[in-house]
């Protein structure tokens, strides 16, 4: 029985996957690792010939695409049969850009990886816009609807936080007020 | 008049620390706010009393969000987005004072107020760039310039 191609990664090869998933160059990657570019690539290319695939984007995608079925194999107590089948089969529906060659295929699938991601059960939320920048994309990457939304949005939550702490302002020394006068 | 001397103390060292360390955005911001700050200046009723619509002060109010907002559109920052909030309350609070209830004092305190968050949260933008610029190397003012700063990596 084969062992899925997942689990044949390594440590190394799975993080330096994931940052590639994040968009993150080799050079970014590298920096933040504290290895060299070359060693980046050489462990992407490691993922790729595990998968047996040609293109990082690609091995991305089907690692995130084993992620989404993180627990088959410790629910059905170990690996069986049923397990590998399951784990191997990837049930997820995807255009994997075949016939497109370069950047416009790597793209379609990198986008679908990363809603693979996105959607992984109880991480739901990360998918979400926020207007912040986060632990690990500090870059405001938001779509062009957000960008519209959220300074019309931060106008109402400002106005609202503003408007509650200057009632709760005035019943405070209302309240002050009525103390100050009891005890005199 | 101390906390006026104070305000002009604060905008001015907030531009010039993002006029000379910041970035795109930061240097815009810092030259917009300035140009806010001088023509609000310039524009305010002689005898104002805030009892009704500062009609010169609401227009450079409203140009002065309209950029905001615009650069919250087109930069990979974050901050635009919430300066542009804050800006946006100080426009809404002109609309208030047409609303009876509002006082001269409280329409006064919503506009003049909001100069002194956005010049703080300048700062920090700005010492924010330093400290991506120093640990990345490259800080991309725009969504638009390239998708990802760097050399992508080859398959």
């Amino acid at each position: 029985m084969d062992i899925p191609a997942t689990e044949r990664l390594t440590q190394a090869q799975r993080v330096a996957l994931r940052m590639f998933m994040e968009r993150k160059t080799a050079k970014q990657i590298a920096l933040e690792l504290g290895i060299t570019p070359k060693a980046v690539e050489l462990r992407l290319k490691g993922a790729r010939d595990v998968f047996g695939v040609a293109t990082s984007a690609e091995a991305a995608r089907l690692l995130a695409a084993a992620d989404r079925q993180p627990t088959y194999r410790e629910t059905l107590g170990g690996e069986t049969e049923v397990a590998d089948t399951v784990s191997l089969m990837l049930p997820i529906p995807i255009d994997s850009g075949s016939g497109h060659v370069g950047a416009a295929g790597d793209r379609k699938v990198l986008s679908e990886a990363r809603t693979a991601f996105a959607h992984e059960p109880g991480r739901w939320l990360e998918g979400f816009e926020w207007p912040f920048p986060s632990k690990g994309d500090k870059r405001n990457d938001l779509s062009f609807g957000a960008r519209l939304l959220w300074p019309i949005l931060a106008i109402f939550a400002i106005g609202v936080s503003i408007g509650t702490l200057v009632i709760c302002g005035s019943l405070l020394a209302l309240a002050g007020t009525a103390v100050f006068r009891l005890l005199r | 008049m101390l906390r006026f001397e104070f305000f002009i103390l604060l905008v001015a060292v907030s531009c010039l620390y993002a006029a000379i360390r910041g970035g795109a955005p930061e240097r815009i911001t810092a030259l917009l706010l300035l140009m806010a700050f001088i023509l609000s200046l310039l524009l305010r009723s002689p005898h104002g009393s805030y009892t009704h619509v500062e009609v010169g002060i609401f227009l450079v109010d409203v140009g002065l969000f309209a950029a905001l907002y615009l650069l919250s559109i087109l930069s990979t920052r974050f901050w635009p987005i919430w300066m542009s909030g804050m800006q946006g309350v100080g426009v809404l609070a002109h609309c208030a004072i047409l609303a009876p209830p509002v006082t001269p004092f409280a329409y006064a305190v919503m506009i003049d107020f909001w100069g002194y968050p956005m010049s703080v949260l300048l700062i920090v933008a700005t010492r924010r760039h330093r400290l991506r610029l120093g640990r990345r190397g490259t800080d991309d003012p725009w969504v638009f310039s390239s998708a990802r700063s760097g050399r992508p990596i080859p398959n």
